[in-house]
């Protein structure tokens, strides 16, 4: 079985592939394939370079995905939308019938609706 | 914009392209229907007063039964109102052929000419997880019906616990980064003014100005794609409409508690609806949440007035939905219920103390709203609407009065004695009356029964036979538990008449335990008290009058034993694996359901800032820009270090960040390359 220079088995790259997976599911909240050709993109590139390099496939494929993903570009959020700022103001609601008690009666008889 | 009140409108917008919708429901009917619906109580209430009369007429008119009478007719009105609604509801939906038909919207074309529509939807330390979890199911599937670009989600946080307030920040900004930028907002009240309605009014003057629409929903709210949809499209056929309310049905009950109320709701509730929206028409009322709201009107004539003099409550009304559709039919714009629209959830309470809890809000809410009554400006049906809400609870020790006043009467009438009616006529015509009470309490009950079985929806409830074994056993458990309601409900009137205070306190929606027998003793304890001392001193005094004090007695008796069992979630989860209490929701969930099932499946994130920030791509890549570099280096560092290089507590962060990223039942393969 040929590991190539480095010597990091189907463990290792096993480990890498399921961290992307993760990563990207994680990402976009599933696995499309969009996603899908994003990881055997960075699985193929993380491979090329397995032969010169002597690093863990994780940080290969990782650093692969990051340089995929940082050309994405992201669109700012903001937390809120720009304000309008109107007033809403209660409309006048009359109480006569509320108001004539309360002349006839000084003390509150229903706290529940208010001074009478 | 909407700034026409509903009559200039009507003379300058063409209205002959309406919906169908607004075309079933006629501008000159109202008037026969509220004839035909006030008959129907008039005669009612006429029949069950002249057997009153005839009892309490043989006994002369005294003081005291003058004033039974006049009790006995108010009473009454209240449950003939009940019934007739669901008559008339259930004439309709027996001429219906299915009681909600859905929404199926599958096409793209007219999305776009809909208006930009806020989803609005106020927390107060809720369970954050859930509330994303629903929020997010919503997103979806918008999306996948095309129309996302038509909705904006706004969370309006009045929460004042710090925990939840972070939690929320951090599943903002998960759902924020997920879904794109403008497409789901954030904002939190440092000052939670007027609670509720103040959240909302906030919200209304920052960005109102620049939207048409809002739908309100609650935390535990759900509305499927179609619906969302289907609302936005009924406002835009009639601009007359400045409220339209849906009806919503409730699901994920785990208690018997829950399931109860969820089979009452699914069963019965149509009917009743469907009545409503037949007597009320385009007067009907708003609910507070699950409803859509043209903002235009609705920030012109709908900021709640101050009540008259000074009160503990607090001078801005609690139940503020009833005054805003009273507001806004006060400046003409109609308020209408999509009783035949699906699709609208909510859930209910687990257990009968935090459904108690709800009712002692809204019962100083409904009775705060007296002043209004009689008010100036507002229409007839709306102050029927606060007399009747009003109603809902002083009916509780008005039954109570005639109770006490009946068992007063019997000891000075005829003290020890055998039975309160002596003669056998009177007796008879008492046990008629009684019977005629209870049928027109159940028979609604019946109907709705009897209109599923007849429109062959048996299986939707899982199947005729416990269909009907549910039914029964919702109408024993509500004969039951009707006695501790009115104890409680007399309780709270007195309360909110001595100006004792409600706390504002978040609802507990899910119990995983249930409710101990510890805890009912504590709540309930009191009522169990009275039941034994009532039922001794009317043995002992009046034994003859104990029968009719029975049902009332054997419930406060039964209240804690009762409160225990119907607030267990492991009986609820039994009852429902042997196939009672079924609804159609659960039998055939709709889209929504299920993906929400799934959705609060999923284990929590991290919610500890830095690690969430650290660890999870979302929020790295959602906040790039404004994210430190440092904390972006990290990041990076972690997800590209082997596990075995990784300090152990960040393996061990990794690990678990993988597990939750994992819907449960799916196992990330990996594929040998």
């Amino acid at each position: 079985m040929n590991y190539g220079i480095t010597g990091y088995g189907p463990g290792a790259w096993s480990e890498a592939q399921q961290r992307a997976e993760t990563y990207l599911n994680a990402l976009h909240g599933g696995l499309g394939s969009a996603q899908r050709e994003l990881l055997v993109r960075a699985m193929q590139s993380a491979r090329e370079q397995e032969e010169n390099v002597a690093t863990h496939p994780v940080t290969l494929v990782m650093q692969a995905l990051f340089a995929a993903l940082s050309k994405e570009t992201t669109a700012i959020i903001a937390m809120a939308p720009p304000i309008q700022r109107v007033a809403m103001l209660p409309e006048k609601v009359e109480f006569p019938f509320h108001e004539g008690l309360g002349r006839l009666f000084r003390t509150q008889l229903l706290p529940f609706a208010g001074a009478n | 914009m909407d700034t026409l009140p509903g009559s200039a409108a009507e003379q300058v917008l063409d209205f002959s392209d309406v919906a169908q919708w607004t075309r079933a429901v006629p501008q000159a009917r109202p008037h026969h229907h509220r004839l035909a619906f006030a008959v129907l109580i008039g005669l009612l209430t006429l029949l069950a007063g002249t057997f009153e009369w005839s009892l309490l007429a043989a006994e002369g008119w005294s003081p005291v039964n003058v004033l039974l009478f006049t009790l006995f007719l108010l009473l009454f009105t209240s449950v003939a109102i009940g019934f007739s609604q669901a008559f008339f509801g259930f004439l309709i939906l027996s001429d219906r052929k299915t009681t909600q038909p859905s929404i199926n919207l599958t096409t793209e074309e007219n999305f776009s000419r809909l208006p930009t529509t806020a989803i609005v939807v106020p927390i107060y330390n809720e369970d954050v997880s859930a509330v994303f979890a629903r929020l997010r199911v919503m997103h979806d599937a918008l999306q996948s019906l095309g129309a996302i670009d038509r909705f904006q989600f706004f969370v309006l946080s009045d929460s004042s616990d710090e925990e939840k307030v972070h939690a929320e920040k951090l599943a903002w900004a998960r759902m924020a980064a997920r879904c794109g930028p403008d497409r789901i907002f954030y904002r939190r009240r440092k000052l939670p003014l007027n609670r509720k309605s103040g959240n909302i009014a906030d919200f209304c003057r920052r960005w109102g100005s620049q939207l048409r629409y809002m739908i309100c929903l609650d935390a535990d709210s759900l509305m499927s794609a179609s619906t969302l949809v289907e609302l936005v499209r009924r406002m835009e056929a009639n601009h007359r409409i400045g409220i339209l309310q849906t009806v919503p049905q409730a699901i994920n009950g785990l208690t018997i508690w829950s399931r109860l109320q969820q089979f009452a709701m699914s069963l019965y509730g149509p009917i009743f609806a469907a009545g409503a929206r037949f007597w009320q028409q385009a007067e009907s009322n708003f609910w507070g949440h699950n409803a859509i709201i043209r903002l235009a009107p609705f920030m012109q004539h709908c900021a709640l007035p101050e009540l008259p003099g000074r009160s503990s409550i607090g001078s801005r009304p609690m139940s503020h939905d009833f005054v805003e559709a009273a507001l806004m039919r006060r400046a003409d714009w109609e308020v209408h219920l999509a009783e035949d629209l699906g699709g609208s959830y909510e859930e209910t309470p687990p257990t009968m103390v935090e459904h108690l809890k709800r009712d002692r809000r809204w019962c100083q809410g409904n009775l705060q709203h007296w002043p209004l009554v009689l008010a100036r400006g507002f229409k007839p049906i709306t102050r029927f609407h606060f007399l009747h809400g009003i109603f809902s609870f002083l009916a509780s020790p008005l039954l109570l009065l005639v109770l006490v006043l009946g068992f007063v009467k019997n000891l000075t009438a005829a003290p020890f004695s055998d039975g309160l009616f002596a003669d056998a006529a009177r007796a008879h015509i008492a046990f008629l009356l009684f019977g005629f009470t209870i049928l027109l309490l159940l028979l609604p009950k019946v109907l709705a029964l009897g209109l599923a079985l007849q429109g062959g929806r048996a299986r939707e409830f899982g199947g005729a036979g416990k269909m009907i074994m549910s039914t029964l056993f919702e109408m024993f458990i509500s004969i039951l538990i009707a006695p501790v309601f009115l104890f409680f409900h007399v309780k709270f009137v007195l309360f909110s008449c001595l100006g004792k205070k409600v706390e504002w306190n978040a609802q507990q929606r899910h119990r995983a335990q249930g409710i101990g027998w510890r805890e009912a003793w504590e709540v309930f304890g009191l009522t169990t008290i009275a039941g034994v001392s009532v039922g001794l001193i009317t043995w002992w005094l009046t034994p003859g009058y104990l029968l009719w004090l029975l049902p009332i007695i054997l419930g406060w008796l039964m209240a804690v034993p009762l409160t225990a069992l119907v607030g267990s979630p492991k009986l609820g989860a039994g009852l429902r694996k042997a196939g009672y209490f079924l609804v159609p929701t659960e039998l055939a969930p709709p889209p929504e359901i299920t993906d929400l099932q799934r959705a609060l499946l999923r284990p929590l994130r991290p919610n500890d800032y830095r690690k969430a920030a650290m660890l999870d791509p979302l929020l790295h890549h959602g906040f790039s820009a404004r994210m430190k570099n440092e904390m972006a280096q990290l990041h990076r560092q972690i997800w590209c270090t082997p596990a075995a290089n990784l300090p152990p507590s960040w393996r061990r962060e990794l690990s678990d960040f993988a597990l939750s990223v994992q819907l449960p039942g799916e196992e990330l393969q990996a594929e040998p390359t």
